[in-house]
C-alpha cells in the first residue's frame, strides 16, 4: 500500500457517492493493517493532499471534493451530485470528472443563487465575477476559512 | 477580482488530474507559473 493508493481511495469513495472512508475502511479496503492506513492519512493531511476534521482522522476535505455538504454543489451529467470546498473546486470536480456539469452556489455578495455552466469543456458565458479574500500565500493559514 | 473563466482555467489543471495515480502537488513555482496562465499575477497570487 502506498499513500498514493490511500488518497485515490479515498476520492473514489467520494466520487462514487459515499460518505469519506474512515482509516478503518480503508484498510479493509487495500487489505492492510489499519495502523498502515491511519499513517497514511497523517502523512496526506501533514502534506496537505488531504484536510482532516481537527484532533480526528475523519476526512472533510480532499481536494477539489468536500466530506461534508457546502453551498458549492456540482450536478454532473450523469446524475450525480458532489459537494466542491468552494467554487474553485466545484469547477475542480467537474474538470476531475471529464463530463459536462454545473456547479450551483450562492453570490457572496449579494446572496442569490448562482449557477456555472460546464459544457464541452468551456464555461458557457455569465456575467459572475470572482473574489479571493486571503491572498495564495496564506491560503493553508486556514484553509476551511480561506 | 477576475472572471470565472479565469477561475475555470486554473481549475483544469489545478485538479483534472487527481484520479491519475502519482499525481502530486504542484511545486510552488508550478503553482504560480498556472496562476500567471490565467492572467493572474501580481503580489496576490505569489506563494
Amino acid at each position: 500500500m502506498t499513500d498514493d493508493d490511500v488518497r485515490l481511495h479515498i476520492l473514489r469513495e467520494l466520487i462514487a457517492g459515499g460518505s469519506a472512508p474512515s482509516a478503518g475502511d480503508t484498510a479493509a479496503a487495500l487489505g492492510v493493517p489499519e495502523s498502515d492506513a491511519a499513517a497514511a492519512y497523517d502523512r496526506l493531511a501533514a502534506s496537505r493532499v488531504i484536510v482532516l476534521q481537527p484532533g480526528t482522522r475523519d476526512v472533510l476535505m480532499a481536494a477539489p471534493l468536500s466530506a461534508v455538504p457546502t453551498p458549492h454543489v456540482v450536478r454532473m451529467a450523469d446524475g450525480r451530485s458532489h459537494y466542491g470546498n468552494c467554487v474553485w473546486d466545484a469547477l475542480g470536480v467537474i474538470a476531475l470528472l471529464g463530463q459536462d456539469g454545473d456547479v450551483e452556489t450562492v453570490c457572496a455578495d449579494c446572496e442569490e443563487p448562482l449557477t456555472l455552466t460546464i459544457r464541452g469543456g468551456a464555461l458557457e458565458p455569465t456575467d459572475a465575477v470572482v473574489h479571493f479574500a486571503v491572498p495564495a500565500a496564506r491560503w493553508w493559514e486556514d484553509i476551511v476559512f480561506t | 477580482m477576475f472572471t470565472p473563466e479565469q477561475l475555470w482555467s486554473i481549475a483544469k489543471p489545478w485538479h483534472g488530474h487527481r484520479l491519475e495515480r502519482g499525481w502530486r502537488r504542484f511545486t510552488l513555482e508550478e503553482a504560480e507559473g498556472v496562476f500567471e496562465s490565467a492572467g493572474l499575477t501580481g503580489p496576490f497570487w505569489r506563494l
